[in-house]
């Protein structure tokens, strides 16, 4: 197990990637909610730069009790990662477009406030 | 927190997207030893340029322009909501601002642009298209049509082709009037980097309406292949979308899909025998589909088309299409797809750069049930045979 240092937990902002380079590949390193989230920068659509892309609320579907279909609005508890290349979207703390196009994650562990990433192999 | 303020710019400030991972992806697959020719990109074409070559009053016109109503230009390619809609996210932000360049660009600068971009990614010829040039078509002043294509050329071949190998063109038609199409064919049809005749997917008149036959004896006089090239079309039943993703998804293929029809079943192909196609900009789905449409309505309906001296899609087969943009969603149905157009060789790869939906050359280079052969040919080879490109 090879770890990572990402930075000290307080250098990061909720949100903005932090990116690692690890062995000529890039890792971008998320801070949302008290958590961290590492993914591998590469967009499994295309193989664009993923994480230089915008964090944003992801757009949802509101529907009523009843299960009818209101209006889309933008979550602002829901986040997604958008790829610069084509718009291609992964959900902040999973990585995942669905369970087919997901992006490469690695765990990510909190040791003496330092953020570290475990990545074995890319 | 609203766009644009300084501490929107410093949450986005790590945002730098160009082309490197196309670029280290060439180099990986090593690329720059194919000959990849990229069958459709496009640049902005700077029209205050181009108006110099124009005759009165369009110069005057586009010399003067009003940025409240360029409508000539540009009333058939507003998606539904207005300028630019396509390439904004839901929430109004535009992403993929440093991959592509929405703004006309000079020529000097539109060619480092794209020679950096060739270089980089192993194309070696680009066959470029005009962006809002191609919804001419629509509108209804002919006599702009046919000025602007005129001039069009005349700026492609003052600035790029005949000068650098690397980039080729179609000669734009103004296809609303077939003897000046003609005409134009006649004029440079023959002119270094001049490689084909491009035409709309979207045309008052469609494409296989015996009034086109001025176009196709020129274009066949000459050895120049038909690039038919799709729109994004929000005329018509393409209006009533209320998003682009509706709009986005039918109205390419599907005006493709109407042409192609329009030449089938009205003989074009048994008419000018060694005249060749290539519908561009469609995606590969379609094809299948129209294929098997045609051959079943013609099995009931043989008499509307005596001149037809096969099945509908075995003219179809011999048929040229560009590859984006690629639905790899399925690869399943995408190796049917390939295999019912005969894409080893009949397929040429298009990136579109820089419009939203680019491929890049791995797109088709990765395909599992490719050939190196297939991919080869591909990338390149069937684009530089059917072109003739040296």
């Amino acid at each position: 197990m090879t770890l990572h240092v990402a930075g000290k937990v307080d250098e990061f902002q909720e949100l903005v990637p932090k990116f690692l380079n690890v062995d000529g590949k890039s890792v971008a390193v998320y801070s949302f909610k008290g958590k961290f989230h590492a993914y591998e920068n590469l967009c499994p659509h295309q193989g664009g730069p993923v994480c230089e892309g915008f964090t944003s609320g992801r757009s949802e579907a509101k529907v009523s009790e009843t299960g009818r279909y209101l209006e889309d609005y933008t979550s602002s508890t829901r986040f997604v990662i958008t790829c610069p290349w084509h718009g291609s979207e992964y959900d902040l703390q999973t990585g995942f477009f669905n369970d087919k196009l997901k992006l490469k994650s690695f765990p990510v562990h909190i040791e003496d406030e330092l953020v570290k990433v475990e990545v074995s192999s890319l | 927190m609203a766009q644009g303020s300084s501490d929107e710019k410093n949450r986005y400030r790590h945002i730098r997207a160009g082309l490197d991972n196309a670029v280290k992806q060439a180099e990986e697959r090593k690329l720059d030893e194919l000959f990849i020719v990229d069958a459709d990109c496009h640049q902005r074409e700077p029209f205050e340029l181009i108006a110099r070559y124009m005759n009165s009053p369009f110069r005057e016109m586009l010399l003067k322009p009003d940025e409240e109503d360029d409508s000539f230009l540009s009333r058939h390619n507003r998606g539904v909501d207005g300028k630019y809609f396509h390439s904004k996210t839901r929430n109004g932000r535009r992403i993929r601002s440093e991959v592509s360049f929405p703004k006309p660009q000079p020529p000097e600068e539109l060619i480092e642009v794209f020679t950096k971009r060739m270089y980089d990614l192993g194309i070696k010829r680009s066959i470029i298209f005009p962006t809002p040039l191609m919804y001419l078509a629509m509108d209804p002043n002919h006599e702009f049509e046919v000025s602007a294509t005129n001039a069009y050329i005349d700026f492609m071949l003052e600035h790029f082709l005949g000068k650098y190998k690397e980039m080729l063109s179609p000669v734009c038609l103004p296809v609303n009037s077939p003897d000046k199409a003609a005409e134009l064919i006649d004029r440079v049809g023959k002119e270094k980097g001049v490689i084909g005749a491009m035409v709309p997917s979207t045309s008052p008149t469609l494409a296989g309406n015996k009034k086109w036959d001025p176009i196709y004896e020129a274009a066949e006089s000459k050895s120049l292949t038909i690039c038919m090239h799709s729109n994004t079309y929000s005329g018509g039943f393409f209006s009533d979308f209320d998003k682009f993703i509706g709009l986005h998804t039918l109205c390419r293929p599907v005006t493709l899909a109407t042409q192609l029809t329009s030449i089938v079943l009205n003989g074009v192909p048994e008419r000018f025998k060694k005249l060749k196609f290539v519908f561009v900009e469609g995606g590969v789905s379609w094809i299948p589909w129209i294929m098997q449409r045609m051959d079943s309505e013609y099995i009931l309906r043989r008499d509307e088309a005596p001149i037809l001296t096969k099945m509908p899609s075995d003219y179809v087969r011999e048929f040229y299409f560009t590859s984006q943009p690629l639905e790899y969603a399925n690869e399943e149905d995408l190796e049917y797809a390939f295999n019912k157009i005969g894409a080893e060789n009949h397929l040429m790869y298009a990136s579109d750069y820089p419009h939203w939906d680019f491929d890049v050359p791995s797109t088709i280079y990765d395909l599992s049930f490719l050939s190196l052969k297939a991919k080869k040919n591909i990338l390149g080879e069937t684009a530089k045979r059917v072109f003739k490109i040296n």
